[in-house]
């Protein structure tokens, strides 16, 4: 049996990977020597196929996200910019997961379309890390451009800019094209930041009798 | 002032007198119970004191008498109920309190849900309720769908153990808005994301509204997996149906 | 002043502290489970198997010792391993999920319905705790408290009735159900007493009357007595457990002669040993699903002091921790209670323990 290592903080798991044997896996963040922030795909499993599922799973975030290999320990991986990119890295870690390997899928265009309303969502590269998102549909588009830009904020933590198109920009500064790309059609449905907000204005209407002695 | 003596029903009284204490709560109530038939009020009674065969007996020779269906169904179970939830939320009475009071509810119901279906009565709304995937608890659901029942609500019941792909047939087969899942285990909560995640991925999301609740259940967990609505407990569960449709309470 | 204590084993300092005896420093425990699925990874034992087979068992059981650096081993993950024997359908599940009785298809309907099967401490799903027991107790020898679980009889009524029938049974028929639960106490007895007998130190015993389901009255009522008898005739410590709210009957808990409670997070830690007033040791509470699931080391240790601070017994978890908790937020449990007692924390402990005990 092996030993619990300091891997240093899980941020992601997958508790039971369909594509290899149901072993898990963890996604660890660490610094390297510099401070830089590095993520490690890890699993525990002595399983002879874990360390080339690793492999994959390390691979395909550099290919689908744009993350680079980092020699600072196995199955490391960084981003080129040096940024940490916490949210959006666990999101890359829920997709890569989704793949079941060991062929990379091919990249992601950086459009995606919407059955219901019938558009076709652009993001379009502006530089230094900044992303115009527009859309092909008859009509006003503004209200939902805006509520797809808040779902990037949401999932990667990026600042938007409702004037410019919308746009949205990663506060690194760098580009993250492949990721963006990636991330589009999952922002078409993030709308969690709404749901704060009215989750936080319904708060403290009832209490649950079980929590009814609870002290503040 | 308010005057408890137009609740003729003594012990009906007493019960709103002892156990209601927020003044909306007992306006409502007296709103309800002073306009009620004194058999309405009977029917109310044997609810809150979970007499089942009292209350099949009641409902049974209300409608013998001829008074409607609706009538009966909310002067006298809904509103008992309402009764009920008022002393679990502020601990006068516990589950096995509410469970009898739920069992007398439904010994009347079972009398006004035929008449009802025949009638075209329209309900409040639809609503998909389930335990989620690996969690084989079911009491707080059943509360909740009881609850929701009572408010006139039509419930699709998945029971427990429900996958994601469940909740979406039962959507599409019913053509319900509203989906409520339930967890008991801390280790089953994130299969409520994972349901979410699933509407997402088969374009459904965008039309329904998804409520969780369950003991280890937070506002944090329900905003987090990205829920429309989180409620505390059945009542709570009524009041978020009622706000995520658009229902006036 | 009191004198330094010189340094315990795991197994002492476990054992000194459920008996509210001076320990070197205040004991890490997991009455219930601090399994993961990185663990079982680790261990190569996985559920359902770790549930079912003694080795697993073992091997999954005792990473709470050799990598959490905890002070406890408890092999009984689930709360199941009796009710299958008794012949309650099981949910078995798989890697990343508990072990569930199908209470949706429940086996008795009436006290006359409830049979203790002879192969009770035989079959293969309680025999493999205690063939467990004597794997970890040969293993470890005498370095580790290694503690056993038997389920209370309102626990057992539940798996078996179902929790609704058998709710309503205890409003409707108190005398039935009564009855009920002096039939199944004997499940508890057995089941403790050979768990006793393979080599466990201590038992935790789960009988959910918790607050979230029903009045303080209805443990005073129902399993006030029989808890006492629990802790009269199981010859070890016994840690009880039941979740939710439960400050209302910790009164009456630590009039039973239990060794120990095991408390949830939703009791505040120094309401809870006002409620105790000395009469039985606590074991808690580190919040599970909040906490220690979805935050980071540094709010875990947080909870830690504050549990240190009021002087619990014997720090853990609240409850058996979700599977996918993180090793490092288990870790830290172990890690704040050492530098909690290195910075001389332990002093203000041992005098305040001391002063329970004599006042």
């Amino acid at each position: 049996m092996g030993h619990v290592l300091e891997l240093g903080r899980r941020v992601a798991l997958q508790p039971m990977d369909a594509h290899c044997h149901d072993i898990t896996v963890a996604l660890y963040r660490d610094l390297a020597p510099g401070g830089t922030p590095f993520y490690a795909f890890h699993s525990y499993s002595c399983h002879p196929d874990a360390g080339l599922r690793l492999d994959f799973l390390a691979a395909a975030a550099c290919h689908l996200g744009g993350m680079v290999a980092s020699g600072a320990r196995a199955h490391a991986v960084a981003w080129p910019c040096g940024a940490a990119h916490l949210s959006a890295t666990r999101r890359l870690f829920v997709e890569v997961c989704k793949l079941a390997g060991p062929a990379l899928p091919a990249l992601r265009p950086p459009e995606a379309d919407e059955a219901r309303s019938g558009a076709r969502y652009h993001v379009e590269g502006l530089g230094a890390g900044r992303y115009r998102l527009s859309a092909d549909a008859p009509g006003d588009m503004s209200v939902r451009l805006r509520t797809i830009a808040g779902g990037f904020g949401k999932l990667a933590e990026m600042a938007v800019d409702e004037a410019a198109g919308p746009a949205v920009a990663f506060p690194c500064g760098h580009d993250h094209d492949r990721l963006v790309a990636l991330l589009l059609p999952r922002a078409l449905n993030a709308r969690a930041a709404m749901r704060e907000e009215e989750s936080v204005a319904g708060r403290g209407v009832l209490v649950a009798p079980s929590a009814q002695n609870q002290p503040n | 002032m308010t005057d408890f003596s137009l609740i003729s029903n003594e012990a009906l009284r007493g019960e709103i007198e002892e156990f209601v204490t927020r003044p909306a709560e007992i306006e409502r109530n007296l709103r309800v119970f002073s306009r009620a038939h004194p058999r309405m009020q009977a029917i109310a009674l044997a609810v809150i004191e979970g007499e089942h065969h009292l209350c099949d007996r009641l409902t049974r020779e209300a409608l013998e008498a001829g008074h409607v269906a609706i009538e009966v169904m909310d002067d006298g179970l809904i509103a008992g109920m309402g009764v009920v939830g008022i002393k679990f939320r502020e601990n006068f009475i516990f589950v096995p309190e509410v469970l009898a009071c739920a069992r007398a509810m439904k010994s009347g119901m079972a009398h006004i849900e035929p008449i009802l279906s025949a009638s075209g009565v329209p309900p409040a709304g639809k609503v998909v309720m389930g335990t989620v995937k690996g969690d084989l608890h079911d009491i707080g659901k059943n509360l909740c769908i009881m609850m929701l029942r009572g408010a006139g609500f039509e419930v699709v019941d998945l029971g427990v153990d429900t996958a994601p792909d469940a909740f979406i047939d039962a959507v599409e087969e019913s053509g319900a808005r509203l989906v409520g899942m339930s967890a008991l285990l801390t280790t089953t909560v994130p299969n409520m994301g994972r349901t979410i995640e699933a509407f997402i991925d088969a374009g459904l999301r965008d039309d329904v509204q998804i409520m969780v609740g369950g003991a280890p259940v937070t506002q944090e967990f329900a905003d987090d997996m990205g829920a429309d609505g989180y409620g505390k407990d059945a009542l709570a569960c009524v009041a978020e149906a009622k706000r995520l449709l658009g229902i006036n309470a | 002043m009191s004198q330094p204590i010189s340094p315990m084993t795991s197994r002492q300092r476990v054992l000194a502290a459920l008996r509210r005896e001076p320990v070197d420093r205040t004991p890490v425990c997991n009455p219930t489970s601090v399994a993961t699925v990185e663990l079982m990874d680790l261990a190569d034992a996985f559920f359902p198997e770790a549930n079912r087979i003694p080795e697993k068992m073992a091997n999954l059981a005792e990473t709470s010792y050799t990598e959490l650096g905890f002070d406890t081993i408890m092999p009984v993950f689930s709360i199941i391993q009796e009710s299958s024997a008794l012949g309650c359908k099981i949910q078995w599940e798989q890697k990343d999920n508990w072990p569930t009785v199908k209470m949706r298809e429940p086996i008795w309907r009436d006290v006359e319905d409830i049979r203790i099967p002879p192969d009770l401490l035989t079959h293969p799903d309680t025999a493999c705790v205690t063939e467990a027991i004597r794997i970890l107790r040969r293993r470890h020898g005498d370095e580790v408290a290694i503690i056993g679980k038997t389920m209370g009889p309102w626990s057992l009524a539940y798996h078996g009735f179902g929790v609704e029938p058998f709710l309503l049974m205890a409003l409707d028929d108190p005398g039935k159900t009564m009855q009920v639960l002096e039939r199944l106490k004997e499940v508890t007895i057995a089941y403790g007493l050979a768990q006793i007998e393979a080599g466990a130190d201590a038992l935790t015993l789960p009988d959910h009357a918790t607050g979230d389901l029903v009045s303080a009255d209805y443990y005073r009522r129902f399993l006030k007595e029989l808890h006492a008898e629990f802790a009269a005739r199981l010859p070890v410590p016994i840690i009880l457990h039941i979740c939710g709210r439960t400050v209302d009957r910790m009164p009456y808990i630590a009039e039973t002669g239990m060794a120990a409670f095991h408390f949830d997070s939703k009791n505040r830690p120094d309401e809870s040993m006002a409620a105790v007033c000395g009469h039985c040791a606590l074991v808690g509470n580190i919040n599970n699903p909040e906490t220690l699931f979805a935050r980071d080391p540094e709010q875990v240790e947080a909870e830690v002091l504050a549990n240190l601070e009021a002087g619990i017994h014997l720090v853990g978890p609240e409850c058996a921790i979700p599977l996918q908790t993180s090793i490092e937020n288990l870790r830290a449990i172990p890690r704040a209670v050492r530098a909690w007692h290195s910075a001389g924390g332990g002093a203000r402990c041992h005098h305040h323990d001391h002063s329970h005990n004599n006042g």
